[in-house]
């Protein structure tokens, strides 16, 4: 686990296993232990964080993984999101979250890689290849992709929607049956409990980390991940986040996030693009941002949880 | 009440069987249509709107008149194939009826696949994309899983509307429980048509249970739940097939029956004669009256009795008056010469269009004849469904000016109770009809001659218009029939005291002809 094992090194160590609760089975005392100490942590880390983010971002290589050039998209007169003349390099490794108010853009982009939406104009080369050369499908297919809310299909059980893309690649059923046990493991769900379970039997937590199962499924190098955790209370959305950073981590994914919550980008994001009306207002890590941001929109934005982390501070008398 | 009730049991196998048959191969063939058309309906606005228009206007047209029209469509193709590739096909019975109730079938499938395809939650239809499904496997794998318990909703209604609307397959000559229905109607035999409706009901709550079983083993994906439901779908269609498979249906000469009592009785004596001959005989009763004379030019029936002013008014659109003899020889020659049928000869009675009034009714108004009719403008007259569209209403409106008389139109066998209630003041009737007698109406007088005479006469269809054994069983009802005989036959079948079923009355009948023409 090289997320965990890195922060043993880092000057403020402890904060970074937010998800210390485990996070099912506690009890009532120590579900408010762990949103006491959560506070506390995630008040220390937002404050703290900008001394250690460069640190974190071992991963990144450098090499240019996705990049998306001069892109634009209309939706005229429908009031969905656009994008117009957006450039963005993705790098090898790298987590990046894209962060908007709702309507920027974000979801138009994210899908723009893998093809859910097609561009009007401009190209996405994915290790250098143009998508719009491929075929969607198998594109697809090689690219995770976490919807909000899930996207869990509701006539299949757990096994059934994690079996997905490796029965359309067809896979054998040993080895289908075995991944999905391997799954299971890796977003810490317990196979023989949930298996045959229907998505509607899940709660929100359960149910992201099985839309993470899936979209991971046949080892892809990509993870797409749409407001992931947007439907979920603060408690599982912290455990969640946490375990997707670190399967990011230990999978060496090159993962990219949309979310409309800073906080959430702030934890998460090894760089960040900040997006407003379809266009990209500012890239940077989290340290960049703060320090020189681009605006006033984006030194707001930033801003945000650093206030509310210090107010919780006051209140907790640290 | 118990004899009735008997011999509508021991139909039960026969019909039942040929209504499961047809009510099931419709709902397949409904099926097998109309989901690839929801898909591709749901798919384009283009078709789905158009498609689901024209199946809604389909279901407004009445059952009854949907069936009707499916014969003359299939006989018109049927002598096209003929034509062109030398095959042709029975148009009567189990295809146009089949035919009618698919299209029956369509519009609740169809429209609550389109509703549920197109009410699919668009994140899931998304992930499918996203997940890397092709459009066929979202389709396959997502879509219609989804979609599934709607679908099967719309099956079931369909389930309903079909098995119900299957008895009005009757008339095209299809056996259905609708003949419990029909019969019944004729012979005012209330049991018959309170067994029907009840074993139509009973089937179709059957198979919409066992459907409905299917559908929750399916949400709750219980294969032993679906299983069982499976093997008592199979086990029903298996049982509706048994009644067949004993006695296979050898097609044996087919002896026809329009929809009334004398025509029952007539076919119950002709059928029992051949079978005399060593002929295998089935019946085809409850034929439209003008089905029937198709149907013999068809051979999808052999023989049957018409009735000479109605072949001539309706088959050969002839409205003038050459005179009773005149008129049976050119019909003889015209209908050797059109269809190859031969009219083997006039029964002994006649069967014709009379207008009657109760006796104390006319005599109070001073009526005798029809002239007198036109002095009383306040007058209503009841008729069949088909009299006032017929030429000889035409004819006898002009005659006595009567074309703005005000009209009822009554199920035949409701006539005689609406002239009775009061409801009409006069009914157009049968001659030969025992009622006539029995409630003591009085016959119009027509002195103008504007009603042509109604011989009933025996038809035999090409197949058999050289075959002797054939023609010689019948040959010896020509003659020996006369009036009085068929009026107390069809007495016998309509009274309410002491009713006897068609076949009894059919026996009886040639007790009596066998006395009056010893040979």
């Amino acid at each position: 686990m090289g997320f965990h094992k890195k922060l043993a090194s880092v000057p403020i160590p402890k904060f970074a296993r937010f998800d210390i609760g485990l996070p099912t089975n506690f009890g009532i005392e120590g579900h408010w232990q762990f949103i006491d100490s959560s506070v506390v942590l995630v008040s220390k880390f937002a404050l703290n964080l900008i001394s250690m983010a460069d640190e974190l971002r071992n991963h990144d290589t450098g090499i240019p993984l996705i990049e998306i050039r001069d892109v634009s998209k209309a939706y005229p007169g429908s009031g969905k999101e656009g994008v117009s003349g957006l450039t963005l390099t993705i790098r090898q490794g790298e987590f990046l979250v894209l962060i908007g108010p709702s309507g920027s853009g974000k979801t138009t982009t994210l899908n723009m890689i893998n093809r859910l939406v097609e561009p009007d104009r401009g190209t996405i080369r994915i290790e250098g290849r143009n998508v719009a050369e491929t075929d969607p499908v198998q594109l697809r297919r090689g690219i995770g992709y976490v919807f909000q809310e899930a996207g869990l299909f509701p006539h299949m059980t757990v096994a059934e929607n994690i079996a997905v893309t490796p029965r359309l690649l067809g896979w054998d059923e040993a080895r289908i049956q075995a991944r999905i046990d391997e799954l299971l493991a890796l977003v810490r769900l317990d196979s023989a409990t949930f298996r045959e379970r229907r998505p509607q039997g899940l709660s929100g937590g359960q149910r992201q980390r099985v839309a993470l199962a899936r979209a991971l499924a046949v080892r892809p190098h990509i993870l797409l991940l749409d407001e992931p955790f947007g439907a979920l209370d603060p408690v599982t959305r912290e455990a969640v986040a946490a375990d997707v950073r670190d399967i990011h981590q230990s999978l060496g994914l090159t993962t990219m996030m949309v979310t409309h919550d800073m906080t959430e980008a702030l934890l998460l994001a090894d760089r960040i693009a900040v997006m407003r009306e379809g266009t990209l207002v500012q890239t940077g890590t989290a340290r960049e941002l703060v320090n020189h941001p681009a605006d006033s929109f984006v030194a707001q934005l930033i801003e945000t949880p650093r206030r509310r982390a210090q107010a919780l501070a006051k209140t907790l008398a640290l | 009440m118990n004899q009735s009730f008997r011999e509508a049991w021991a139909l039960l196998p026969d019909y039942l069987s040929q209504h499961v048959i047809l009510s099931v191969s419709a709902l397949i063939l409904g099926v097998a249509i109309s989901v690839p058309l929801g898909i591709v309906a749901a798919r384009s606005k283009g078709i789905g709107a158009p498609v689901l228009g024209l199946v809604s206007v389909i279901q407004t047209i009445p059952g009854l008149a949907l069936l009707a029209l499916f014969y003359p469509l299939l006989l018109a193709l049927s002598s096209l194939t003929r034509d062109l590739f030398g095959v042709s096909f029975r148009a009567l019975g189990f295809l146009p009826a089949l035919l009618a109730l698919t299209l029956y079938a369509m519009l609740p499938i169809l429209r609550n696949l389109v509703t549920a395809l197109n009410g699919l939650d668009p994140a899931i239809l998304m992930a499918a994309k996203g997940v890397g499904m092709t459009p066929r496997q979202s389709l396959y794998k997502v879509e219609l899983p989804l979609a599934a318990p709607q679908l099967l909703a719309g099956i079931r209604t369909a389930t309903v509307w079909v098995v119900g609307i299957t008895t009005l397959s009757t008339p095209i000559g299809q056996t259905s429980l609708g003949n419990y229905i029909f019969t019944g109607l004729q012979t005012e035999n209330w049991i018959f048509v309170l067994f029907g409706c009840v074993a139509a009901a009973a089937l179709a709550m059957v198979l919409d249970f066992l459907l409905a079983v299917a559908g929750a083993a399916l949400s709750a994906g219980s294969r032993p739940r679906l299983a069982l439901a499976g093997i008592g779908l199979i086990v029903l269609i298996a049982a509706a097939l048994v009644p067949g498979l004993i006695h296979p249906s050898v097609r044996g000469v087919v002896i026809g029956a329009k929809n009334f009592d004398e025509q029952y009785i007539l076919a119950d004596v002709m059928a029992d004669r051949l079978r005399q001959a060593g002929f295998a005989v089935n019946q085809k009763i409850d034929l439209g009256s003008t089905v029937a004379l198709r149907a013999l030019a068809a051979s999808d029936i052999d023989a049957y009795v018409d009735y000479s002013g109605t072949l001539w008014g309706d088959a050969m659109h002839r409205t003038d008056m050459p005179g009773r003899q005149a008129m049976l020889k050119q019909l003889k020659s015209w209908l050797a010469q059109r269809d190859g049928v031969t009219l083997v000869g006039s029964l002994g009675f006649e069967n014709a269009y009379v207008f009657a009034m109760r006796a104390d009714r006319a005599k109070a108004l001073h009526i005798r004849s029809l002239t007198d009719i036109a002095a009383h403008p306040e007058l209503v007259i009841g008729g069949d469904f088909e009299i006032f569209s017929r030429p000889e209403w035409r004819r006898v409106a002009a005659a006595y000016g009567l074309s703005t008389m005000r009209r009822r139109q009554y199920q035949p066998d409701f006539l005689y109770r609406a002239v009775m209630s009061g409801d009409a003041d006069l009914v157009s009737a049968f001659s030969s009809d025992g009622r006539i007698a029995r409630y003591g109406l009085t016959i119009l007088d027509d002195p103008k001659g504007a009603l042509p005479p109604y011989d009933a006469v025996l038809l035999v269809g090409p197949a058999h218009a050289h075959d002797k054994r054939f023609l010689e069983s019948l040959r010896p009802l020509v003659g020996a029939i006369p009036l009085s005989l068929m009026q107390q036959a069809n007495l016998m079948v309509d009274r309410d005291q002491d009713k006897r079923t068609p076949g009894q009355t059919a026996q009886w009948l040639e007790a009596r002809i066998a006395q009056d023409h010893p040979q």
